[in-house]
């Protein structure tokens, strides 16, 4: 598997795509809460209260221990699509180079080809959730009013949350990329699909056929789903602030099969 | 020792028949040319002993194993253009092929100076014309010392330089007693390298055979002496005799194959009719190879 990591990520190191996309991740990584602490202040300042109530906008307890792991990861889901984009260059320059035939024809099986790009997945997902952790740490250190490792640990559980959305949604996108082979295509058939077909598709499920369940099997909403979105609750609303065993069903699911058809596409289709 | 065991190997594309039930082996140290106009399945067979094609039905065996991806690491193989990542270095791209051989990557240089390409192996691939990336390609093949080359139409694109370039090369390595199988629709350049041949068409494998041997059934002579009537009375009692013709001051006579030209010699000498001309010639492969491929037409 060592191997296979290190062919793998000897390809991506060496292009300049991965590396501007990786650092657009990690700018938004730090971007997103220190922009946000810079609005609540902007917002005090001009005398806004936190969403209609009577409480300054900066002492919104965004970055509380306990909320400020849903916060953040919830918040870092809508940079996911930079990581898919990876994934989906790197695919398809494959496709497109005749490089995923020339790796095969090398002495790599087709079964190591997928867990080559699985298995970088995989710790990508997981090294960009410690990173959530640390931010986390750090600018739960800074603002947060509650303090000490059961703050901390509470709700520590959207963290490995955080990590499958990432690994499933990439996943998402190296079977699209397959499937489709072309980067620019690629491209903008899952910008179209996730902006534009899914939230169409979902409010027309959810509203229009009452069709709740179909709703929230639509892939991106599977896959996002596994993390609540929090700022309900910051209007005193009902909001979920756990994860639920249906959605991390949905998304195991999803999971399955799209590995299964990964798969299928590797083994059974012919590289030429 | 057989190097490739090729059983009965098929292949459809739908409703097109790519591949037919082809059986083929090819012993160690073989220079073995796959011939056939294109699109007559030379590069779907590679395809599929190479682990990129799936084959419909039939099985084939590397090294007296069934085979699959860790045969590949002992092969060398290039099939139809050129494969690399087009923003890295020549040495990157070897890099990679070396990771995936789990070979060492101190052979790299070496093999970058065999093929010319030593003093460009920090540009981009992308930045070769055609026959760098070709020579590229061979270099890839040659990185991990492989028991077994395959090459798939190398020179194809080139221009003439380029091509007696590869061939030379070719050549070299066969030399070196590694097992070479080369795809080709130029018959020419399978008659320069290879020691064996087998011409496919339509899928299907129409003969095989080696070089040497042409593809025919007799031996053709040109043989003349100060009076041309009696050597062509005494001839014509020669056993292996098939025909003659007249050309313009010699006789070009058909035996049957494997004639000895010394004897031939000895037997007119005999008979009291001294030669003053004698010369087994090959009849053109390229003239016969028209004629095998039109009769399975």
């Amino acid at each position: 598997m060592l191997r296979l990591l290190d062919i793998e990520f000897f390809k991506l190191r060496n292009t300049k795509y991965f590396w501007v996309l990786m650092g657009l991740f990690i700018l938004f990584l730090f971007a997103m809460p220190i922009g946000f602490r810079v609005l609540l202040n902007y917002l005090t300042s001009i005398g806004e209260n936190m969403m209609g109530w009577d409480i300054p906008a900066n002492q919104m307890p965004f970055y509380d221990f306990v909320d400020i792991w849903q916060n953040l990861t919830w918040s870092y889901m809508n940079f996911s699509i930079l990581l898919g984009f990876i994934m989906v260059i790197s695919i398809n320059n494959e496709y497109t180079y005749g490089t995923i035939k020339q790796n095969v024809i090398d002495g790599l099986s087709r079964s190591e080809l997928l867990w080559s790009k699985l298995g970088f997945i995989m710790i990508l997902s997981l090294v960009i959730s410690v990173a959530t952790f640390f931010v986390g740490l750090i600018f739960g250190f800074l603002y947060s009013p509650t303090q000490g490792w059961h703050y901390i640990s509470l709700h520590l559980e959207f963290l490995p949350a955080y990590f499958l959305h990432l690994v499933v949604f990439q996943l998402f996108c190296l079977v699209i990329s397959m499937l489709i082979k072309r980067p620019g295509i690629t491209i903008s058939i899952l910008v179209f699909y996730i902006f534009v077909i899914e939230p169409i598709a979902s409010v027309l499920l959810f509203y229009k056929y009452k069709l709740e369940l179909l709703a929230n099997i639509l892939p991106m909403k599977a896959i996002s789903n596994i993390v609540p979105m929090p700022w309900t609750k910051y209007a005193f609303k009902e909001t979920q602030t756990t994860l639920a065993l249906d959605d991390a069903l949905i998304m195991g699911v999803w999971a399955v099969l799209l590995y299964l058809i990964a798969r299928w596409i590797l083994l059974k289709r012919d590289l030429a | 020792m057989k190097v490739l065991q090729i059983d009965k190997l098929h292949k459809d594309y739908g409703k097109l028949t790519a591949v037919h039930q082809l059986n083929l082996s090819i012993k160690a140290g073989t220079v073995f040319g796959l011939l056939g106009p294109n699109g007559s399945g030379k590069s779907t067979t590679l395809g599929m002993i190479l682990g990129v094609t799936n084959p419909t039905s039939g099985s084939f065996k590397w090294f007296g194993e069934r085979g699959n991806h860790k045969h590949r690491k002992r092969i060398g193989a290039i099939l139809e253009k050129p494969n690399f990542y087009p923003t890295f270095s020549a040495v990157k791209n070897l890099q990679i092929v070396c990771k995936i051989k789990e070979v060492s990557t101190d052979r790299i240089d070496e093999m970058l100076t065999l093929v010319g390409l030593i003093e460009r192996k920090n540009d981009s691939f992308k930045t070769y014309s055609l026959g760098m990336k070709q020579r590229l390609a061979i270099a890839a093949a040659l990185l991990a010392d492989p028991e077994v080359l395959i090459l798939d139409e190398p020179t194809n694109g080139l221009d003439p330089k380029g091509i007696s370039e590869i061939r030379q090369l070719i050549i070299d390595i066969a030399q070196s007693g590694k097992t070479i199988i080369l795809a080709s629709h130029l018959l020419d350049e399978v008659q320069k390298v290879c020691t064996e041949f087998a011409i496919l068409q339509r899928g299907n494998k129409i003969y095989q055979g080696k070089v040497e041997d042409g593809f025919g059934d007799e031996a053709i002579v040109e043989m003349a002496s100060r009076d041309l009537e009696t050597l062509q009375l005494i001839i014509q009692n020669h056993p292996a005799y098939i025909s003659e013709r007249w050309l313009k001051d010699k006789l070009e006579v058909k035996f049957t194959l494997n004639t000895d030209m010394a004897e031939l010699n000895k037997y007119c000498a005999e008979k009291g009719v001294y030669l003053t001309h004698l010369s087994e010639i090959k009849k053109s492969l390229e003239q016969q190879f028209m004629e095998i491929l039109s009769e399975n037409a």
